[in-house]
């Protein structure tokens, strides 16, 4: 069995896949407040299926770009997990499982909204990431988005991303890392 | 009694700390990664890289801990954490890991009061005894309480403006001292000497505290001197400040150990690793004949041994927490305390 988890915005998100399919998914909006329903919502869907944790056999975790805490809290709680169960770990990033799910394929921009801007990330017809991601602000974006090849709003395909998640190498567990992408004043 | 250990995880500003505590006094093992160089790059603690720091740490302090202890979570009786005050994306982290142990090892979570951990430093390695007077000293408070139990606690008094550390470091900062500032002004004020006058903070014989009127006269001091071209002498303005200021915590201990006849003094909180604080305070008690405690260095900044320790008797009234603890960034012990009122009754 494996474990999806995705909290890089408002919503928190798990999925458990066995057998490449679907075997429950659990959606809440949190209205940002992640902290206060991330283990809870866990915890209801490991219950409310008769799931004991012992079964889940790795993680797939949503590690950014997105809402900073957003992707910090999903972060640990997949890296603590998998550091203590002692299963394997991967990593995919928000506009990867975008460009994964999209039918029809070529060079595009996938991109994620935040709050004050886009992040956006350019890939190829093999759903390869040509260069890092980068953010964009939201003054500035018609006029990125004039000469691109931009695609919103793609529907997430899950069995999709379950399937291309396969072919990703675990991570250490202590490697693991948020993708922010987005500077902070500081490091400016 | 079957021997307790608990697992504790502080995150609450800079350092990402874990600790096995066994019975709230005996630490087991306990690791301390401290952020302090980065943020000393940029003149502060930088709370989002805080954040981002505990996350990429976490798994790697427990396991430091664990090959510490050579035990396992499975051994332990319950997980123990921060969850305010401190930099909320900072304890998020903290909180999370700790719900995390705690479905894993199906262990009870206890949510600690970070300014009560740094009581319960006194415990480790000490028999702490009650009615006990205990002046807490950090960044965020300057309290002094009256213990009759861990779980009966009279405010006597607190500060009703700026926080003892946060003044040191305010000093530290106009005179240009590198952070963390207040250790800083601490080793400056031994080469200083009583040249500046600076008014003594005055409040009326209650057993509250202020020290922005004192943070506004070496702020005005160093100013003038600057605009009359005239040298500060740095190490006298340290001296100087630093009596000041310790000599007001004196006041109030002195009241308290007047008027209430209690017995035994305990020093608590970052600030209580300042040197002069803790002769003043020993002579002192001392001299009223109270018995003095203070930790030893290591558990007077941050640490999750003191989280531990704290936990403790939390544990023993079976205080348990769950998965919808959230955390909260400014929080002071009276919420504590009244719990405390409400839950013994």
């Amino acid at each position: 069995m494996s474990l999806y988890i995705d909290t890089h915005l408002q919503k928190v998100l798990f999925i458990l896949f066995e057998n490449g399919k679907i075997l429950t998914k659990i959606e809440k909006d949190s209205s940002f407040n992640h902290n206060a329903i991330i283990m809870s919502t866990l915890d209801q869907m490991l219950k409310g299926n008769n799931i004991k944790l012992e079964s889940i056999q790795d993680i797939i975790v949503i590690n950014g770009p997105g809402s900073f805490t957003g992707i910090r809290l999903g972060v640990t709680i997949a890296k603590v997990l998998a550091y203590t169960l002692n299963i394997p770990i991967r990593v995919m990033s928000s506009i990867l499982i975008q460009a994964i799910s999209n039918v029809e394929k070529g060079n595009h921009w996938f991109v994620e909204e935040e709050k004050n801007g886009y992040f956006v990330g350019e890939f190829n017809e093999l759903d390869e990431l040509l260069n890092d991601y980068i953010y964009i602000k939201r003054s500035d974006y018609e006029i990125f988005k004039s000469d691109r090849q931009v695609i919103e709003n793609v529907s997430l395909d899950f069995l999709k991303i379950y399937e291309y998640s396969r072919t990703l190498p675990s991570v250490n567990p202590h490697l693991v890392k948020p993708l922010y992408v987005k500077l902070i004043e500081v490091q400016k | 009694m079957k021997d307790v250990f608990i697992l504790a995880i502080e995150t609450s500003c800079d350092e990402t700390s874990m600790a096995i505590v066994k019975n709230g006094n005996e630490v087991v093992a306990m690791t301390v990664l401290s952020q302090m160089d980065t943020h000393a790059t940029f003149g502060g603690v930088v709370p989002e890289i805080a954040s981002r720091m505990h996350t990429e740490n976490i798994t790697i302090v427990l396991e430091e801990t664990l090959a510490k202890s050579q035990m396992n979570v499975s051994d332990v009786d319950a997980i123990a954490v921060t969850y305010a005050p401190g930099l909320l994306g900072s304890l998020l982290v903290g909180i999370e890991c700790a719900k995390v142990l705690s479905m894993v090892y199906e262990k009870p979570l206890i949510a600690v009061n970070h300014t009560m951990g740094h009581i319960f430093a006194n415990q480790i390695g000490n028999e702490m005894r009650y009615p006990l007077l205990s002046l807490i000293v950090s960044g965020g408070h300057t309290d002094l309480v009256l213990m009759y139990s861990p779980y009966d606690i009279e405010i006597l008094g607190s500060s009703i403006d700026d926080s003892i550390g946060e003044v040191f470091d305010k000093v530290a900062r106009v005179l240009g001292l590198p952070y963390p500032g207040g250790p800083n002004v601490d080793r400056l004020a031994l080469e200083g000497a009583e040249t500046y006058h600076l008014p003594k903070p005055m409040l009326q014989n209650d057993y509250n505290f202020s020290f922005s009127g004192l943070k506004s006269a070496v702020i005005n001091l160093v100013h003038n001197e600057e605009q009359r071209g005239n040298e500060i002498r740095k190490s006298d303005v340290a001296y100087c400040f630093q009596n000041a200021a310790i000599d007001e915590l004196k006041r109030k201990v002195e009241l308290a150990f007047q008027k209430t006849g209690v017995k035994e003094f305990i020093l608590a909180g970052g600030v209580s690793a300042n040197q002069y604080l803790r002769k003043v305070m020993s002579d002192l008690s001392n001299e009223y004949q109270v018995n003095f405690h203070v930790p030893v260095l290591k558990y007077c900044t941050d640490n999750a041994a003191m989280i531990g320790a704290a936990a403790y008797p939390l544990y023993l009234k079976k205080i348990f927490s769950n998965y919808e603890l959230n955390a909260e960034s400014a929080c002071d012990i009276s919420k504590y305390v009244q719990f405390m009122k409400e839950f013994i009754q």
